[in-house]
């Protein structure tokens, strides 16, 4: 497990930055300990590869190609992988079955890349059967998926690294810090000085790229929907959030939802609840008092 | 009057440049206690009050807590 | 397989569980402001003593204020002033004694040559509390209305206003615009006196009010990284009862003594009018720099109103951070007026007034001697120390020193007025003790 690792001492505080899960990764660190920050910073970026390599799509030989390859027979998975299958049926069931973790095998007839060019109907129908956490057994620690089903943990995968690195580094430390992964962030604070953690959320609406400033003391930020990734045909905007049971993007809901909760994960599960919400996101969220969104239209 | 033309200007001035100004994650600074414009309220409403009873202009920066008998 | 979706507190709930199995802890959350919930209040209070026997006041001061969250904020505050001491009643010094029938018409007092006449019939206690709401109407758009009241023995008042703040330029520019209205009820001790009628004659009315309207518009920009600027143009018209009910103006002769009046050992003096209306504009320059700590907190206001008076103030404060807790803040101000076209500090007669035997007739419709009014020239200067126990709680002492001077009056070379300070300055000393915390 390797990758490049940039340190740095700013004033009042140490960064390390790295690359990982395609984001650029940061963690700030509330001390001014240059060789403690080296530590932490090494054990955070191992951590946020060591959970990249172990469900990455694009790896052999790790668990979740040992899952997707199994043809049909039962597979023991580990405990982590345990509990991220108990996470994602709770997901499933408070969804209504729009979450789903076995929609990833649609990638294959949608690119989102900007364009018009929407697949037709056989090819997304064709793809159908092979989604559904219906048709997948799953007893601790006991997994069997049907040959040719997948399942991918894209949609929480970040948020579980950043509270994973979050919750790591609070044990190496008493002082503030920031975890952030292109964005999905998770704080403690308040800093030495008092003040919060100012946490920028890019508003790609309205008003030139306008960003609001959040004060941040403890908690988690996700954002769920990226404005970049749609197609446009006929004005219409198709977004890459899927619906299972048709295999075409959920309509009517926002374009990305951003999410302030207790951790990064809950904040990630709101933000994805929110768009499979499709028109009722605005309801779903005002009725959860614990948190702050911002919505995109 | 050459001092209302002159503040007149700068507020004018200060509207038209919307290039002024600091991105949202420049704020730190700014948002500091003691740059708050309502950061002792307490100080400057005993002030006012002193000033409003022994001088014959009051307020300016905004508005006040009420009146007294005093003027 | 249709299953229902989850929602409101079920799904909190759900979530909530589901993250604390797959994490294994559960978080402490803070909400997404830096302050907590819960009240910042910050208490004080204030002791002001005025020199040669004049006012001494006692002020405690109460300010809470509560973030329920979305910006919205609850501000409350009360004040408690409780006056005594002497004020002077408009009449300058003379070079013999002097004496006045006290507002409640059977009391007198006198005045020693060459001592500044004080009317010391002043015990008042006065309460006085505000409240603000203040919260988002659409984006970047605030919305903040707010009452006050204050009740003295003799004096009533009752106020509301509105404002609107509105964010543009990333929220680098806040534009906002203001309307107060204030009706002020004026209850004096002894009856409101007919104005510029005698003091012997004691003719009074019962109460009387007055009312103003108050706007307000203020621009407030960044400037950079580590400054602001504000501005802000008011307006302010009132119209009612301005006189001052106790004070009145002394009369001279020709050959500039006092004049007698009808009632035995005492001049004649003439109760002070004011007009009926005012109308005042004011202009406002804020400028704060933050350094990394350390914050200059510069002020320009001028005031000009259709009575005359024409006013510059300049306000420099220095807060120096002296460590991380504790701060020291030297302030300094200065401060000049015109006087009003109506401040007479004596009447003469011929100019203001004329004389037949005991009676004064007015020649003017408005005359006032309080030289609040007048023309001077004011210092103050001061000292503030602040030490934090806390986020969110402080513990500070301010001092501050006032010098009121008079300019431009000059006694009459003859007379009883002769060789008198007519316009003593006035000092004053104030001392804040203040202590601030969350709860």
């Amino acid at each position: 497990m390797t990758g490049d690792l940039s340190l740095q001492r700013q004033a009042q505080q140490c960064s390390g930055r790295f690359t990982a899960m395609a984001s650029s990764c940061e963690i700030l660190l509330d001390h001014e300990d240059f060789a403690e920050a080296a530590r932490q910073a090494e054990a955070a970026a191992c951590e946020a590869w060591r959970i990249e390599q172990k469900f990455s799509r694009y790896r052999e030989g790790n668990m979740l190609h040992a899952i997707n390859n199994a043809g049909g027979k039962p597979v023991t998975v580990d405990e982590e992988t345990a509990r991220l299958l108990d996470f994602s049926v709770v997901l499933h069931g408070v969804s209504g079955g729009r979450f789903d973790i076995t929609s990833g095998v649609l990638r294959r007839a949608w690119k989102f890349d900007g364009s018009d060019s929407l697949p037709d109907k056989e090819t997304v129908s064709a793809l159908l059967p092979l989604v559904g956490w219906q048709h997948v057994r799953w007893e601790n620690p006991v997994l069997t998926l049907p040959a040719g089903m997948e399942i991918d943990f894209g949609g929480i995968g970040k948020e579980y690294a950043v509270d994973r690195v979050f919750m790591l580094l609070a044990g190496m430390t008493d002082a503030a810090l920031l975890v952030n992964f292109g964005g999905d962030l998770r704080a403690r604070g308040p800093r030495r000085d008092g003040s919060a953690w100012q946490v920028g959320i890019e508003r790609p609406d309205a008003e030139k790229n306008a960003i609001e400033t959040v004060s941040l003391v403890n908690g988690g930020l996700a954002t769920s929907g990226d404005a970049r990734r749609f197609l446009l045909r006929d004005g219409i905007r198709y977004g890459h959030i899927l619906d299972p049971e048709t295999g075409w993007p959920v309509q009517g809901g926002p374009r990305s939802a951003t999410i302030l909760a207790p951790d990064c994960v809950q904040a990630g599960m709101y933000a994805t609840l929110a768009l499979l919400a499709g028109a009722d996101a605005d309801i779903l969220l005002r009725e959860q008092a614990g948190i702050r969104a911002w919505l995109v239209w | 009057m050459k001092k209302i033309i002159t503040l007149a200007l700068l507020a004018s001035l200060v509207g038209g440049c919307s290039s002024l100004g600091v991105k949202p994650w420049e704020r730190d600074l700014l948002a500091k206690k003691q740059m708050q414009p309502d950061a002792y309220p307490v100080d400057a409403g005993l002030d006012d009050h002193i000033y409003f009873s022994k001088e014959a202009a009051s307020g300016g920066r905004g508005f006040g807590g009420g009146g007294c008998g005093c003027n | 397989m249709q299953l229902k979706k989850t929602r409101g507190l079920a799904l909190a709930q759900a979530l909530t569980q589901a993250s604390v199995a797959l994490l294994g802890t559960v978080a402490p959350f803070t909400a997404a402001h830096a302050e907590d919930r819960g009240w910042q209040v910050d208490t004080a209070a204030l002791f002001y003593q005025e020199s040669d026997s004049r006012v001494m006041a006692a002020e405690p001061v109460v300010n809470m204020k509560k973030d329920y969250g979305d910006e919205k904020i609850l501000n409350l505050k009360l004040v408690l002033d409780s006056l005594t001491g002497a004020s002077p009643n408009g009449a300058p010094p003379a070079n013999v004694s002097q004496t006045f029938t006290g507002p409640s018409g059977n009391k007198a007092y006198t005045a020693a040559p060459g001592t500044l006449p004080l009317d010391d019939e002043f015990k008042d206690t006065r309460a006085a509390i505000s409240a603000g709401w203040q919260q988002p109407i659409a984006e970047n758009l605030r919305l903040n209305v707010g009452g006050n009241f204050s009740k003295e023995y003799d004096f009533m008042s009752l106020g509301l206003n509105a404002a609107l703040a509105k964010d543009i330029n990333n929220k680098n520019t806040t534009l906002s615009a203001g309307l107060g209205l204030e009706f002020d009820s004026i209850n004096p001790v002894g009856g409101a006196p007919e104005p510029l009628t005698a003091l012997a004659d004691q003719r009074k009315k019962d109460s009387d009010s007055r009312s103003q309207v108050d706007l307000l518009f203020g621009v407030t920009q960044v400037l950079g990284r580590h400054s602001l600027l504000q501005l802000n143009y008011g307006l302010s018209s009132s119209s009612g009862y301005h006189t001052d009910p106790y004070k009145v103006l002394t009369v001279l002769d020709s050959n500039n003594n006092l004049v007698a009046s009808n009632t035995p050992g005492q001049y004649q003096y003439l109760f002070e009018s004011r007009p009926d209306t005012r109308l005042r504009h004011s202009l406002y320059a804020g400028w704060k720099y933050i350094f990394t700590e350390d914050v200059i907190d510069l002020s320009l206001r001028f005031t000009s109103d259709d009575w005359g008076i024409q006013t510059n103030t300049l306000d420099a404060k220095y807060r120096w951070a002296a460590t991380q807790d504790f701060y020291v803040e030297p302030h300094v101000r200065w401060y000049t007026q015109t006087e009003a076209d109506f401040y007479r500090p004596y009447l003469r007669e011929g100019q203001d007034v004329t004389l037949a035997g005991n009676a004064v007739t007015p020649l003017l419709t408005e005359a006032s001697a309080d030289s609040r009014l007048g023309a001077f020239d004011a210092l103050t200067y001061g000292i503030k120390f602040g030490y934090a126990l806390g986020r969110d709680s402080e513990v500070n002492l301010r001092v501050e020193q006032y010098t009121q001077t008079a300019s431009n009056v000059s006694a009459p070379a003859t007379g009883n007025l002769a060789g008198q300070e007519i316009v003593p300055d006035l000092s004053a000393m104030w001392v804040q003790i203040g202590y601030s915390f969350r709860w």
